[in-house]
């Protein structure tokens, strides 16, 4: 070692120094830890975040909020932040079912497919459609006019029957002067069976199901009376051609996609977690807690 | 990096605790409905049902509906467990079959006609958008990696990386949330894209809307908010809420409404709903907070912004009470009086005249005396308050007003809310209610616009037709003409609307007809509900009952006795060998002074048919306790007609 150094290290004064820098060091570094336990916390409101507090207001009142009005703000988001933190802290956010859905809810979520991932490929519809047939088929049609006998003014049935009588002779009558009024349609137009039962009742679709066209038949019954029944036209079923229909077979075809991609990725997801279960009630309580396949 | 991680925690912060909604996006990805044909194709006659020669500018079939729908984006439906979102509530109601929340099939008897999702505003929030494709996000080169390996078909391993670089903290700072950002996509923008993509003018009629929850103290005083517009409007503004920068007052929602209505050029309206459980705070006569006198400008903005009212819903009915109405053998009907809303407060009589429609009606009149506005001229519509993301409340199909409530064998037994205040059963929830409107046509426009002039009515969840004209020129011979809806518009207003005053020596007359639920029961009777306001100040009511089924004549107290019991409970089933598919009538009023106000409504009661819980009894094979009600005489509550003398 250099003998200037020997010297140096030697002198009181600079092991005075030295030992008082110590001193002053270890000081520091203990007050300074003394103040990280006491320093608090930062919370910080960043532009971003006064500028989203701020939209959400001027979304709300059509007006940009004054400056005591954003501090009012400020002061309620950072109370929930303050809450927050320390409800953490203390575990508040664990086995807590609300909060356990919530974030399941979020992660469904972000786990959606974007637009892209659900364009159909080029044929997609059409493979869909092929393979869907039944669901797009339009149902069967009838289109009627309908004239009600009340059972409660007279003998229904008896009365349908004769107006039938009457309106197959030589003058019939107008079918307007018949039977007896009644809030239910007196025509309805192409319409499906579900849609005349959810109308005037299950019986009286089935029965005109295999009415004839072109003439009063009857008497039919329903939940209301006895009607006598002029079907005016029918369409039978029919698969109608993608154009047609291309909103409807796209959306269930991406309501499918969407489904098998979250499957899909809640799969990938499950692939990382290796799951024991403890044995059921019902098993004997020889058998060891079973390791369940990934799947 | 710590005010990296800082502001991700406040984000995340902000989110859980369910903030209010931010800002929508203009571009999101574009998830979308489904509408099979089946439904598609056009099910209601195009042709109105009556005489060729007649002009057809009035509605001539009603609208069924809810107007109060919760879906999984409501924060307590997804924390009892709905995994339904407003995409799949639009497609059970047209009808579709799907799976229930508890892995259930179910499908509506019928589809509906229209349906309003409206999840608490307060619960929005904002959900992670990854990967819209913006601008700063391909700028970004982790960003646009992401963003191919998306449009290559490797989204989930981009989605994955994502969420990975989220949780350690490595995600691009440039993606981050701002508000201008795609990062984040809020509830309210999916609500609004799933309303549009499920509107189908002419077919299916799928309105924005929310519910404005304001609960202080556990006091009741929600309101739905239904907008008449679409989205290029409705996404102008983030919802009310009652959290900042919202309030729990009705007063500063309806200052948002006006707000709303300037900013957008659009159109919006409120309906309260359960003033049982408002512990006397849903009908006030003295001003709120002040107990002054009420001022003509609440009574004026009242009338204004809510002018329909949810008289019935799976939180027991609003019509009246027994203590209100003691005379009335109908008015104990699906009781909710325990308390307030979570039972931290008892329910005491003095609450009641402050909670019940018919009573608002009345005091209404009382008020109008008083300020020359009446701030209670509403219209009644049911709806449903599910919290499961279905509309299924008939009785032998229902499905619960929360998902644990969805069927199964224990749910007659549990409790809705019990403490020492009380306790409401799970039994007790009704199987309640529909919104129906006489509208033109199935479109948001003319519904919007039939709710504003009030021509709806309520039933208790079937589906009644229901007719109630008022004129001083209804004659008897009305009642057997093939006509009745052009008689009753032509020389008459339809429900909703003002008559007044009597030409000399002429009285009320209404035009009444009902038409019972085709896969339903028949009817009991038709009544008309009058309430007036006498020459002391003092407010009185009357029913009368004006037409009903069988040969039944009143009896020495003027009440038409009952009409029967056909209900099989242990077999959960009736028949209809009493009552009558079709009442219809001509009524006037024959204790009529033409210088009293008052308001007429129809009310119209089914023969008695099963409870809900009697179809769990018969499907389960349980045994129920003794005080379950097991049946019940379904009912439709009009608009009201209101008589206004000469000044």
């Amino acid at each position: 070692m250099a003998s200037w150094f020997r010297r140096l290290v030697a002198e009181p004064l600079v092991q005075f120094l030295v030992i008082g820098v110590l001193l002053f060091a270890g000081y520091e570094l203990l007050r300074g830890r003394e103040l990280a336990e006491d320093a608090p916390e930062t919370i910080v409101v960043s532009e971003g975040r006064l500028a989203q507090i701020a939209e959400i207001f001027t979304r709300t009142w059509q007006r940009p909020p004054t400056a005591e009005e954003l501090r009012g703000m400020v002061d309620t988001f950072v109370r929930e932040e303050i809450y927050y933190r320390e409800g953490r802290k203390l575990g508040l956010d664990e086995d807590d079912t609300v909060l356990r859905r919530r974030i399941q809810q979020k992660m469904e979520f972000v786990l959606e497919p974007s637009s892209e991932e659900l364009t159909p490929p080029d044929g997609a519809l059409e493979a869909y459609l092929a393979d869907n047939r039944e669901s797009f088929r339009l149902p069967a049609r009838v289109a009627f006019t309908q004239i009600y006998f009340d059972p409660d003014r007279t003998d229904a049935e008896t009365a349908a029957e004769a107006a039938l009588a009457a309106l197959g002779g030589d003058q019939p009558p107008s079918s307007d002067a018949l039977g007896d009024p009644t809030m239910l349609p007196a025509v309805m137009p192409l319409t499906s069976s579900e849609r005349i039962a959810a109308t005037i009742g299950p019986e009286f679709a089935a029965a005109i199901e295999a009415a004839p066209v072109g003439e009063w038949t009857g008497p039919v019954r329903s939940a209301f009376g006895w009607h006598l029944v002029h079907v005016d036209e029918r369409e039978p079923a029919r698969d109608p051609p993608l154009e047609d229909i291309s909103d409807i077979v796209r959306r269930d075809w991406e309501q499918q996609r969407r489904r098998e991609i979250a499957d899909a990725r809640f799969a990938e997801l499950r692939r990382r977690y290796t799951v024991v279960v403890a044995p059921l009630p019902d098993q004997q309580a020889a058998a060891a807690p079973a390791e369940l396949a990934t799947e | 990096m710590n005010v990296l991680r800082a502001a991700l925690l406040a984000s995340a912060a902000v989110t859980l605790a369910a903030s209010s909604a931010a800002l929508a996006q203009d571009s999101y990805v574009s998830d979308s409905g489904t509408l099979t044909p089946g439904a598609a194709e056009t099910v209601y006659p195009s042709k109105p049902p009556y005489s060729p020669y007649a002009d057809r500018n009035f509605p001539t079939f009603p609208l069924f509906g809810d107007t109060h729908l919760h879906t999984s984006f409501s924060m307590d439906a997804g924390a009892f467990g709905a995994r339904l979102s407003p995409r799949d509530a639009y497609v059970f109601a047209k009808g579709n079959q799907v799976t229930s929340s508890t892995g259930q099939p179910v499908k509506l008897s019928r589809p509906l006609d229209f349906l309003v999702v409206a999840d608490h505003s307060d619960n929005m929030g904002f959900f992670p958008d990854l990967l819209a494709g913006k601008p700063e996000i391909m700028a970004d080169p982790q960003g646009r990696k992401w963003h191919d390996m998306v449009v290559g078909g490797d989204g989930a391993t981009a989605a994955l990386q994502i969420i990975s670089a989220f949780s350690q903290n490595t995600f691009p700072p440039a993606l981050l949330y701002t508000p201008d950002s795609s990062a984040y996509r809020s509830a309210w923008a999916e609500t609004i894209k799933a309303a549009e993509e499920a509107n189908d003018p002419g077919r299916f009629t799928a309105f924005i809307g929310y519910e404005w929850t304001s609960n202080t103290g556990g006091n009741n005083l929600h309101r739905n908010v239904i907008f008449r517009d679409g989205g290029d409007k409705a996404s102008q503004v983030v919802p009310y809420t009652v959290y900042a920068p919202g309030s729990d007052d009705p007063r500063d929602l309806w200052k948002w409404m006006a707000a709303y209505e300037e900013k957008t050029g659009g159109q919006v309206l409120a309906i309260a709903h359960n003033g049982n459980l408002s512990n006397g705070r849903m009908f006030p006569i003295l001003d709120p907070g002040t107990d002054a006198p009420m001022d003509r400008e609440y009574a004026a903005t009242r009338a204004h912004w809510e002018r329909l009212y949810e008289a019935t819903q799976t939180k027991g009915d609003g019509e009246t009470h027994p203590f209100l109405s003691p005379n009335d053998e109908f008015a104990d009907f699906e009781r909710w009086d325990v308390g307030n809303l979570d039972l931290s407060v008892k329910k005491t009589p003095e609450m009641l005249e402050h909670e019940y429609a018919r009573s608002a009606l009345k005091n209404g009149l009382k008020l109008e005396a008083n300020l020359g506005v009446n701030p209670y001229k509403f219209g009644m519509v049911g709806s449903t308050d599910a919290h499961t993301g279905l509309v299924a409340i008939e009785e032998d199909n229902f499905f619960g007003k929360t998902v644990p409530q969805e069927p199964n064998p224990e749910r007659t037994q549990e409790a809705f809310v019990r403490n020492d205040n009380g306790v409401v059963f799970d039994w007790q929830v009704s199987g309640s209610g529909y919104a129906v409107v006489w509208a033109r046509e199935n479109t948001r426009e003319s519904i919007f616009d039939a709710m504003q002039r009030r021509e709806t009515y309520a039933t208790t969840g079937t589906r009644m037709i229901v007719r109630f004209f008022g004129g001083f020129d209804f004659a008897p011979a009305d009642a057997t003409s093939r006509n009745p809806a052009i008689i009753g518009y032509t020389r008459g207003v339809p429900m909703g609307g003002d008559i007044g005053p009597a030409p000399e020596g002429k009285v009320p007359t209404f035009l009444v007809a009902a038409l019972r639920d085709p896969i339903g029961a028949n009817l009991d009777r038709y009544q008309i509900v009058k309430g007036w306001l006498d020459a002391d100040g003092n407010v009185h009511e009357q029913v009368y009952d004006v037409a009903w089924s069988g040969d039944r004549t009143p009896g020495a107290d003027g009440k038409v006795p009952a009409v029967g019991d056909t209900v099989d409970v242990a077999d959960a089933t009736w028949t209809n060998t009493i009552g009558a598919p079709e009442l219809i009538a001509v009524w006037s009023d024959p204790d009529f002074d033409p210088t009293q106000r008052a308001f007429y409504y129809g009310r119209v009661l089914e023969i008695p048919t099963p409870r809900w819980p009697a179809y769990d009894a018969k499907r389960f094979g349980i045994t129920l306790e003794e005080e379950v009600t097991t049946k019940l005489q379904e009912r439709a509550y009009t608009s009201p007609i209101w008589y206004t003398p000469a000044s």
